[in-house]
């Protein structure tokens, strides 16, 4: 349980993310009661912008979070895709030791390797929709 | 421009810089405002405070998310908060929407403590969040806005310059991009009463408080009933779910009650 000062800092997208689309005040609503259960002080998110493939907010959400620190987010859907992206935030992640929590999939991750397991993860579901999909066609046409 | 209140000079301030600032045009629908307020937060404490810049000698920066759930909740649920939210510039309003209006479902309410640096809206525009570049925020000073406290706001010629430099901070964030362009930002330094009216295309946020008074401010979107919305990706931040009608012209009503599915 984290000390009552302790903050959570929110990082919320208008974007889709992976399969889903969710209103920006209901990912607000999520994080902070997952907060609220946790027992952090909720610092308010700052909302990332529409482009396809921005993250300058939550580049700048890690970069003035404390050493230490803590962010949420409604899932892990919302990290960024491009490569170059990804390293640049698990090399912040290890070198300001941040924890990153994602409320749909429950998890904690406090180090670049959960979030490399956990994105292997996400590529095995991806193909197992994909292959769903496959099944489907095949059996349309036996 | 304080002072008076003078349509004219908004209109022509907002045209030329994008922004204008005015006292509300109403005082005394702003005196409601700040009351409800003071009422609401009173509530919660249940006690009486001396004044709503004080705020802070009776909530720490923990509870300030409660205490500011509660008085938005307040404010929200009167009845009658969007004609009056409307009546703080009625006339600037009506001037550069016409009378086809909509109006942001919710009223937002900012509260700065000093030292709390879990209320910060750093740099942003409305549009970059998928909000209508044909929107603009009205926003209303509830107690002195100075220094540390005030909000920044960036005119449109270096809002078009920060929007030019947004790819190149992918990695750096708004916040190394306002500390490079900080010459630039105007402080709206402006007491309790005043409003300033900006379009959604505007870079502008706010700063850790480090002054010794907490600054309350309130904020909401107008927009021309039909004008465009960004479509390019599904998000809620469109008529219905972030807009709703608050003015609709003779003629507006007329069209929309209008039929022609008729079938032969």
């Amino acid at each position: 349980m984290p000390s009552p000062s302790e903050k959570i800092i929110g990082y919320v997208t208008p974007r889709p993310f992976g399969p889903f689309a969710m209103p920006v005040p209901a990912q607000n609503s999520c994080l902070r009661e997952y907060a609220a259960q946790m027992g952090f002080t909720y610092a308010l998110p700052q909302c990332e912008h529409i482009f396809k493939n921005c993250h300058v907010q939550l580049f700048g959400t890690l970069n003035s979070a404390p050493d230490g620190g803590h962010i949420v987010m409604y899932s892990s859907y919302m990290l960024p895709d491009v490569a170059s992206d990804l390293e640049k935030l698990l090399e912040i992640q290890r070198a300001k030791n941040l924890t990153f929590h994602f409320v749909l999939e429950k998890k904690m991750m406090a180090c670049p390797e959960d979030v490399r397991k956990m994105l292997k993860v996400r590529r095995i579901a991806a193909i197992a929709r994909h292959n769903n999909a496959l099944k489907k066609t095949i059996l349309q046409h036996v | 421009m304080i002072a008076g209140y003078a349509m004219e000079d908004a209109v022509h301030a907002f045209a030329e810089k994008r922004y204008a600032i005015f006292p509300a045009q109403d005082p005394s629908v702003f005196a409601q405002f700040q009351s409800a307020i003071r009422q609401s937060a009173e509530a919660y404490l249940g006690r009486p405070i001396d004044a709503l810049d004080v705020l802070h000698h009776y909530v720490t920066p923990a509870e300030i998310n409660k205490i500011r759930l509660k008085i938005y909740n307040d404010l929200n649920k009167r009845k009658d908060w969007k004609i009056a939210y409307y009546a703080l510039a009625t006339d600037t309003l009506k001037s550069l929407f016409g009378p086809d209006v909509s109006i942001q479902i919710k009223l937002n309410l900012s509260i700065q403590i000093p030292e709390d640096e879990s209320s910060m809206l750093l740099l942003h525009t409305d549009t970059l969040s998928g909000q209508s570049p044909f929107e603009c925020v009205l926003w209303t000073a509830v107690t002195d806005a100075f220094d540390s406290n005030a909000m920044y706001i960036f005119d449109e010629k270096s809002s078009k310059k920060l929007y030019q430099q947004l790819p190149s901070y992918q990695h750096k964030g708004m916040q190394q991009l306002f500390e490079d362009n900080r010459d630039n930002a105007q402080f709206i330094n402006v007491p309790a009463g005043a409003c300033v009216l900006f379009s959604s295309t505007l870079f502008h946020g706010n700063r850790v408080n480090c002054t010794d008074k907490t600054r309350i401010s309130l904020n909401c979107r107008f927009k021309s009933l039909f004008s465009p919305e960004y479509a390019a990706i599904p998000h809620e931040r469109v008529t219905g779910t972030f807009y709703e009608p608050l003015f609709l012209s003779p003629v507006t009503k007329i069209g929309l009650e209008y039929d022609d599915a008729i079938a032969f």
